[in-house]
């Protein structure tokens, strides 16, 4: 009878042979030749054993997984047990050797290979790090730490314990010196290379606390030297070398701060008589100051620099409160009064970045005259009174007048000058130079300047 | 219409047989690397119990003479480690098991060491007078089926301070006056699981552990000689 099962031909079987049921296999098997059904059982007793091994794989997997595990628990525990040995092992060692004590090792148990990291460090006892910031005490103990790793192991296994150092195991006549670098905003600031030469040597960086203690020196007096890549200190420089001493018994705390350096271009401005605008100007120095930098400023140029446009400051350490920039070779060129502001600009260094702040010069609204008529090309020499070059003399800067008789560029540093003006002229077939000369020049006048006129008549130098 | 018997009888006979063998021989197949994969698994299970085993009767010693080397320090400037001791026998004083008195310390003198694969601990009480002598008391078995991680090394490694460095005494048969300067012990060992029926050095557990023998860390001085329990 084809009814019911029969309707499952092989043409049916073909075009469900995905599913596979055994039902319509047998059914086949009763219709239709032979030929065309050996094919199909082969090909379906292997797709089971394909579908068995699949599953077999997979408990495999999960049964080797099993396995791992074990064999990870047993790695770990035998690290642990090796990084307990170097425990006690570093226990045995002078506390001079256990400061700063980098040491890898490499222990083979059961076949397995273990790298052991020894490290001992000083710490404190109120904060339990490492520490540079604490009082002048000596560090209080020192922390041993062994970390074990093992390529069949994830993670390593880190045991810690300390040494306190007892009476006789410190030596009395060595101290401590303690290095803390922070950048600009007083964060700890890490990788700040620390040398020293002297009684002894040290080398080293900070760590990430931005601390580098260096224990048991012996006392005496040493040269260190730091930097911190490209930072800048708070001067300015990337490098420095200073000397230091080292008291027996006791610790000295050295501060350092480093940070990316920023810079300060200014533009500057000046303003005479009535002119309806500010007009731009020039400046041959200027001084850059912070009350950080626990020293007078930063002077960049010097009076005797071409005049230009600007003057860069560059290599300024970023400091969280402004800069102050003025125009001059010293600090009495700082316009401190109120009405002097805008003489002065307060600026924020950042990192990398270039501030560009506006700068307005009081003018030397000079006129010079000869005969009641305007002299063109007069030198005119002025010296600043209060301000001193390095070697002691005043400083001078060197003017020329223009076709009106007027400086050609009237804006100059805050300040109290002596202004000389000088003349050649032809009288007859000869060549005759008279002089004008006026001291206590105060130029400080920021919107219409400091009028002065000057008669060229004295015969007698200035 | 066909009927099964006309067709079936004839047609499928040899068909049938030699599917069935094929489909047999895959079945073996499959089933022979189904077996091995449980053998293996069963093997495998085997070693880490046997592992497990091995290395809880292993670490259990280990732990006990670490322990009692720790506690070898009954009074200041005393050398715990006796000049007898040598690589596979370790022969130290230190304070017997429940003492509590620590003003008058009497400790006992152990021997422990390393016999045909079996390790054991000879227990000496001190006979009175005022030199140090021994009587013997007791001896206990502490494990069996262990021996030094390999063949060349030994259970017991002692270590001394030259020149301001923790460095290993010479191998020598006995320490003799070394032992006065010994201020740290190593003891190493590998155990076989006892109670395997069959023997697979795969299942052998080493242990290692340190134990020194300081007070305090030593003096500074590269100098002065950093001696035991000080």
């Amino acid at each position: 009878m084809p009814g019911g099962i029969g309707v499952c031909g092989p043409a049916a079987v073909k075009a469900r042979a995905g599913s596979f049921r055994w039902v319509w296999v047998l059914s086949d098997r009763a219709q239709s030749p032979p030929a065309a059904e050996q094919g199909f059982v082969l090909i379906e007793v292997l797709v089971s054993a394909v579908i068995l091994a699949l599953v077999a794989a997979g408990v495999l997997t999960l049964l080797s997984a099993t396995t791992r595990s074990a064999a990870s628990e047993r790695v770990h525990s035998q690290a642990y047990g090796v990084a307990q040995e170097d425990q006690a092992r570093m226990r045995s060692m002078r506390i001079s050797s256990l400061n700063r004590l980098e040491e890898a090792n490499e222990v083979t148990l059961d076949g397995s290979k273990f790298t052991v990291e020894s490290t001992g460090v000083f710490v404190d006892n109120a904060t339990g790090d490492e520490s540079c910031t604490e009082g002048s005490s000596p560090a209080d103990y020192v922390r041993i730490t062994s970390t074990v790793r093992s390529a069949q192991m994830v993670n390593p296994v880190v045991v810690q314990s300390a040494v306190a150092p007892s009476t006789g195991s410190l030596d009395p006549s060595h101290g401590t010196l303690s290095f803390s670098a922070t950048n600009a905003a007083g964060d700890p600031l890490s990788g700040v290379s620390i040398s020293g030469t002297g009684v002894a040597g040290f080398n080293g960086q900070t760590d990430s606390t931005g601390c580098a203690n260096f224990a048991d020196l012996p006392a005496g007096n040493y040269t260190m030297t730091t930097s911190a890549g490209g930072m800048v200190n708070m001067l300015g420089e990337t490098s420095t070398s200073k000397p230091i001493g080292v008291s027996a018994a006791g610790t000295q705390t050295v501060g350092l701060r480093y940070d990316v350096p920023g810079n300060i271009e200014p533009r500057f401005q000046y303003r005479v008589g009535s002119t309806p605008t500010m007009l731009p100007a020039t400046a041959d120095s200027i001084l850059v100051y912070n009350a950080e930098m626990g020293t007078l400023g930063r002077a960049y140029w010097t009076a005797g620099h071409t005049r230009q446009a600007t003057v860069p400051a560059t290599g300024l350490f970023p400091f969280i409160h402004a800069d102050t920039v003025y125009a001059g070779a010293c600090e009495k060129n700082n316009p401190v009064p109120a009405e002097g502001a805008p003489a002065r600009a307060s600026v924020l260094v950042t990192p990398n970045g270039t501030a560009t702040p506006l700068i307005t010069l009081p003018a030397l609204n000079l006129t010079v005259k000869r005969n009641s008529s305007v002299v063109s090309g007069a030198t005119v020499k002025i010296t600043d009174e209060e301000c001193k070059e390095p070697n002691g003399s005043l400083v001078k800067r060197i003017y020329t007048t223009e076709a009106g008789g007027h400086l050609t560029e009237p804006g100059m540093p805050w300040g109290i000058y002596s202004v000389c003006a000088s003349g050649t002229f032809k009288e007859g077939s000869n060549n005759v130079t008279r002089y004008a000369s006026k001291t206590k020049v105060s130029v400080k006048n920021l919107t219409s300047g400091t009028p002065l006129e000057l008669e060229l008549s004295s015969t007698s130098s200035c | 219409m066909l009927t099964k018997l006309d067709v079936d009888a004839s047609d499928e006979r040899g068909t049938t047989l030699v599917e069935l063998m094929v489909g047999l021989a895959v079945g073996m197949v499959v089933l022979a690397a189904l077996t091995m994969v449980i053998i293996a698994t069963l093997h495998g299970s085997a070693r880490v119990s046997a592992r497990v085993e091995a290395t809880q009767r292993a670490r259990v010693v280990l732990a006990r003479i670490i322990e009692e080397l720790h506690s070898a320090c009954v009074a200041p400037k005393v050398a715990p480690i006796l000049a007898e001791s040598s690589g596979n026998s370790l022969s130290f004083t230190h304070a017997a098991p429940g003492e509590s008195s620590a003003v008058a310390p009497s400790p006992i003198k152990s021997v422990i060491s390393l016999e045909d694969g079996e390790l054991s601990q000879a227990d000496y009480l001190p006979a009175p007078g005022d030199t140090p002598s021994w009587t013997y008391s007791s001896t206990r078995q502490l494990i069996t089926d262990v021996g030094p991680i390999s063949p060349s090394d030994s259970i017991f490694t002692y270590y001394r301070s030259l020149n301001g460095t923790v460095t290993e005494a010479p191998p020598a048969t006995q320490l003799d006056e070394m032992a006065a300067e010994t201020i740290q012990v190593r003891v190493a060992l590998t155990a076989s699981p006892a109670g395997t029926p069959v023997a697979d050095a795969g299942a052998d557990a080493s242990v290692q552990d340190s134990a020194a023998l300081r007070l305090t860390p030593p003096s500074f001085s590269e100098q002065a000689v950093s001696l035991p329990c000080q």
